[in-house]
């Protein structure tokens, strides 16, 4: 028998210990499955139904050792078999969750001592009544801690990337082929150094509720008063910065959005948020507004758009002045955008269900500019999306390529002669990227008048970005 | 240590009645070993013999979160059901579907374990349920048999959305 897809035997509102909570969400990602994001804020909200508060302290701290444990799998899964007789893959779930969660904390969470690691697992088997295998997973941690303050497991460790970073092999050689050894191994660093949420600035939405009239210094200094008062900490981004570091071709000066690292609380509960202040976007995703440069009168289609931030940024930038048609494959997806587009409050969005594979006469030739950021492989938000690793397969690569240049076949055609295509992706591969580019250029008639690639790094994900005008 | 393919619906083998074990040899035993490491990486909570193409009364179960032992049945025979409970439920040879079942709450079965001693066994929930899905394998009948109302199509059901953010 199989597991129905959310079974019912595990029941949230009793969960009020942290680590419990982890280890919850860590099964449901490794062994069925869920994406990281979507489950924590699913138990989160779960946890807060049953009416159960959870300090802002405890939640920041199950979030560490979920992703923490995620990021650094293969790493904590080779040293723990250094003690195992049966390969982890033969573990019961549980046992494995609470091996892998407990040596994250071990070797890297220099807070937790690591007794108080061993001891916490040792609770935790028992509590879901698996006793007879408390002494199993005391001997392996405590044999484990003995062992990484030896460091017995250098060699192994330092003697693969795909050990050292903790990054399956076939991405490690597909990073180093497409970018050389030197920016590869920096890509791999990038991936493990931590994540910082990050939100854009929506000066014009500030500007309509109520702070007419004042300049933009002084609208931003507002928001960041407003998030202040609610606890959060707030520091520019300097997209200039960025930007020219990214820069591949095309010599224009855009529009820049204005970015902000933000971190001390849930945003979701920050009134900017709420008054649709602030949209939390990645920086390199944000870019895509700049480089689509809309002049007004322009009509804008976004396909791929859920949840709408390229949308939104574009709004953001060009005022009222362009008409803006977000679509996604289904309502679920439209439904994030109708949410986003009516919390800042935006006229001049609409949003529609249509599959970007699907045929669409209506559409033929009526774009000015078409936003075309399509499903991807992901290796530029490892960072952010640890569980990327777990899930992604080599030969998706190629599946994805090949999707992508259907709706591009499929959505290109949709743009007006002498009309914009602004592709992009949060990849890194390139098969994906610059490889589309050429495909577009050579068999779809464009021809690229700008191009951006970003590594992942301190401030961003890696990101993808294109501009190919329509020859006729 | 190996792991067996898994035979899928429509496989004539899913249908057939098992024989009995008369005694434990080593074939067997391989036998038992392999089918735990078929489920573990397969991500089930029980397996019968008849899923990896072998008619013989034996199926295995470790419902993992809530119960400590693994367990291994041979010459099944359940002696009671009493009670009632509905939910979903999977199966491996049945891939990405799952369905509603009603079955007995509470089971009593008497079995031989891997070292042919006999045993008797009563479960509540989830592994009372997991029991009477594997012994219908034994008898060619699977959980397609008796859902309640439609079979649910995995992948139709609305996909998982990105939270929040780009």
């Amino acid at each position: 028998m199989r597991m129905p897809r959310s079974g019912k035997n595990y029941n949230i509102k009793d969960k009020q210990n942290a680590r419990d909570i982890a280890l919850f969400v860590l099964i449901e990602i490794c062994e069925n499955s869920r994406k990281s994001n979507t489950i924590l804020k699913e138990c989160f909200d779960d946890i807060k139904r049953g009416g159960i508060m959870l300090s802002s302290t405890d939640r920041a701290f199950i979030e560490h050792i979920v992703m923490g444990t995620l990021d650094r799998l293969i790493t904590l899964d080779v040293c723990l078999s250094r003690f195992l007789t049966k390969p982890m893959k033969s573990q019961k779930p549980l046992i494995r969750a609470v091996l892998r969660m407990s040596l994250y904390q071990i070797m890297f969470m220099d807070r937790v001592p690591n007794s108080a690691a061993c001891n916490e697992a040792v609770k935790l088997v028992k509590l879901h009544g698996m006793d007879g295998m408390s002494g199993f997973v005391n001997g392996v941690l405590r044999a484990a801690v003995r062992d990484f303050e030896a460091d017995g497991a250098k060699t192994d460790i330092e003697g693969k990337d795909t050990v050292k970073y903790s990054l399956p092999a076939w991405i490690c050689s597909l990073l180093e082929k497409d970018y050389g050894r030197e920016t590869a191994v920096r890509i791999f660093e990038a991936y493990l150094c931590g994540r910082k949420e990050s939100v854009r600035f929506n000066l014009r939405r500030a500007a309509l509720g109520g702070k007419t009239g004042e300049n933009k210094q002084e609208l931003e200094k507002y928001i960041v008063e407003m998030l202040k008062e609610d606890g959060f900490e707030t520091a520019r981004i300097d997209m200039e910065t960025m930007l020219e570091g990214a820069k591949l071709s095309g010599a224009h000066n855009p529009a820049l959005p204005v970015m902000y690292e933000i971190s001390g609380g849930d945003i979701a509960t920050a009134k900017a948020f709420n008054k649709g202040y602030i949209t939390v976007q990645d920086p390199a995703s944000a870019l895509v507004a700049s480089f689509a440069e809309a002049a007004s009168g322009d009509n804008i289609i976004d396909v791929c758009a859920a949840p709408g931030g390229k949308s939104l940024a574009i709004a953001e930038l060009c005022g009222d002045s362009c008409r803006i048609e977000a679509r996604d494959v289904s309502s679920q997806k439209t439904a994030l955008i109708e949410e986003n587009v009516k919390r800042c409050g935006y006229k001049n969005i609409s949003v529609r269900v249509q599959d970007a594979l699907k045929e669409d006469e209506e559409s033929l030739y009526r774009a000015d500019i078409l936003i075309a950021d399509l499903p991807c492989s992901g290796l530029g938000v490892i960072g952010k999306k640890p569980d990327i690793k777990l899930n992604l397969e080599e030969y998706s690569v190629a599946e994805l390529q090949e999707l992508q240049r259907d709706i591009l076949r499929n959505v290109s055609r949709f743009v007006k002669p002498k009309g914009k295509l602004v592709y992009s992706t949060c990849t890194l591969s390139r098969a994906e990227n610059e490889m589309n580019s050429e495909f577009a250029e050579n068999e779809l008639g464009f021809k690229k008048i700008a191009e951006c690639k970003l590594l992942p790094g301190e401030h961003n994900d890696g990101f993808y970005i294109a501009v190919l005008q329509k020859k006729y | 240590m190996a792991i067996r393919e898994i035979r899928k619906e429509g496989d004539d083998i899913l249908r057939k009645e098992c024989k009995d074990i008369k005694e434990m040899t080593e074939r067997t035993a391989i036998l038992i070993d392999d089918m735990f490491d078929t489920m573990y990486e397969a991500n089930g909570v029980g397996l019968a013999a008849p899923q990896v193409g072998i008619l013989k009364k034996l199926f295995v179960i470790d419902c993992g979160v809530e119960e400590c032992e693994p367990y291994v049945f041979i010459n099944p025979e359940i002696i009671e059901l009493s009670g009632e409970q509905t939910d979903n439920e999977g199966c491996l040879s049945v891939p990405g579907y799952q369905g509603q079942v009603t079955r007995a709450e509470h089971v009593k079965v008497r079995a031989l374990d891997a070292n042919m001693e006999e045993f008797e066994l009563e479960a509540d929930g989830l592994l009372a349920r997991c029991i009477q899905h594997e012994n219908d394998h034994l008898h060619g009948v699977l959980y397609i048999d008796k859902v309640n109302g439609e079979l649910v199509d995995l992948s139709k059901l609305p996909e998982e959305e990105e939270a929040e953010e780009e």
